[in-house]
């Protein structure tokens, strides 16, 4: 309540100032609040009409009731929500001599999903076509995960996709999987390896493959990563889970993704994208 | 490296009252792959399926291939020429919220048939990778979710969201 009191009082006392002639250390009136709109994801744009009454505001201050804050100098204004919830807005406008009173709280907005907080995942790099390896190179360490998103024909029948981190040929790799053919499931291994066995197949038909890499930039433990792959050709298919290790502490800054045998078909094409963390 | 933010919201779809049928339509072509995320209320009908179609297809066009398990046990099975790409197969959803997860990559190319996976999760079903093919060369222009049990089993309160990938 004294917070309140205290608003009141300085606008008050603004209104006083600008009618004795002392608005040079006034500060702004409360805008008028427009519309407030979710562009998707949580990501809110809200318009806003500036007073034309007293001194101008150099810039403007968006507050949502859920606490998040976003600023610029004109409408409309914008902020990321960070939680699924129902929301109103207000704006206030901020001079030399400080911050103004807010508008009225807009309309309320239902946040229904946050999936992919704008700006939290970035495609990196891409190859298509056909090729007997994909690599990435010059990773940057600006991420918190990577995901490689693999949609691949291949030129030899059924075989395996294989991939190595930062170059390395070593016997550093290992590899866990259940996978489905549509008749059983099974389970396997491969262990001290020479490359990770992302056990996604470029047969014939077209196989799809989403393969998170994990906190691949720290250098202080190994490296793991996971993948769901599958294919199906109306009579044959085949569906999996995997997990893989890179027994190494070295921030990964290149991966490369190359068939058993032959090459990537001309339809291949594989992203690489980058996820921030908070 | 090119970079950017190419994860984007394109629409989502809150069901206030039951409902057969969630169409998501229109679909651009500017992404690279589709990413639909579900949360599908059943309406107390037992022993059901999510399943998915496109482009108003209803001819048996489809084909699924699936592993999985439910705690005990783990099985694949797989289904030829349906007219639907089953979300959940073997583990059929009951009265309890179920989640689903589905990936759609390159749906816009006039050239391959479509093949999608999809990932599910029944609290009391158990968990399910499903590899999903349409046998059509046409681009994805639009995406239907219903029940097989073909009556309005999409209950209130049940969010289907789409979301396009761009590449670099």
């Amino acid at each position: 309540m004294a917070s309140k009191k205290l608003s009141s009082d300085t606008s008050l006392a603004n209104s006083y100032k600008l009618s004795r002639g002392v608005a040079s250390v006034a500060r702004p009136s409360a805008p008028t609040i427009g519309t407030a709109t979710d562009g998707g994801s949580g990501n809110m744009s809200v318009t806003f009409t500036a007073s034309t009454l007293g001194p101008t505001a150099s810039s403007f201050t968006l507050t949502s009731s859920s606490g998040v804050t976003g600023s610029g100098a004109s409408s409309p204004l914008t902020l990321q929500e960070l939680a699924i919830g129902t929301y109103t807005y207000s704006v206030y406008g901020t001079n030399a001599n400080g911050n103004g009173p807010s508008s009225a709280a807009s309309n309320s907005v239902v946040v229904a999903s946050l999936f992919a907080p704008s700006g939290a995942y970035d495609s990196i790099a891409t190859a298509s076509g056909a090729a007997s390896t994909i690599t990435f190179s010059s990773i940057p360490a600006t991420y918190t995960h990577l995901q490689i998103r693999l949609f691949a024909t291949g030129t030899s029948g059924d075989q395996d996709v294989w991939g190595r981190f930062n170059s390395d040929t070593g016997s550093n790799y290992a590899t866990h999987r259940i996978y489905g053919t549509g008749a059983a499931v099974a389970a396997g291994a491969n262990t001290t390896s020479t490359k990770i066995d992302f056990f996604a197949r470029s047969n014939t038909d077209t196989s799809l493959a989403v393969i998170d890499i994990l906190d691949y930039a720290n250098t202080s433990k190994y490296k793991t990563s996971r993948s769901l792959y599958g294919w199906d050709a109306n009579g044959s298919g085949f569906v999996m889970f995997s997990s893989g290790l890179w027994q190494n502490t070295s921030a990964i800054n290149s991966i490369t993704i190359f068939p058993q045998t032959g090459s990537f078909a001309a339809n291949t094409h594989c992203a690489l994208y980058g996820i921030k963390g908070a | 490296m090119a970079a950017g933010n190419t994860y984007e919201s394109i629409a989502t779809q809150t069901l206030v009252s039951n409902a057969a049928t969630v169409t998501f339509s229109s679909i651009p072509s500017t992404y690279t792959d589709l990413v639909l995320v579900a949360n599908w209320k059943n309406t107390g009908i037992g022993n059901i399926s999510l399943v998915m179609r496109y482009n108003g297809d209803t001819a048996t066009n489809y084909s699924i291939t699936d592993v999985y398990g439910n705690g005990t046990s783990a099985l694949s099975a797989r289904a030829n020429s349906i007219p639907y790409i089953y979300l959940n197969f073997t583990a059929p959803a009951t009265t309890y919220n179920a989640t689903y997860i589905s990936n759609v990559m390159n749906y816009a190319n006039t050239t391959t048939y479509k093949t999608s996976l999809n990932r599910s999760s029944a609290a009391n079903g158990g968990t399910e990778a499903i590899v999903g093919l349409w046998r059509s060369t046409s681009a994805i222009t639009s995406i239907t979710y219903s029940t097989d049990d073909n009556l309005s089993s999409l209950g209130a309160g049940s969010i289907f969201s789409l979301y396009g990938i761009k590449a670099a």
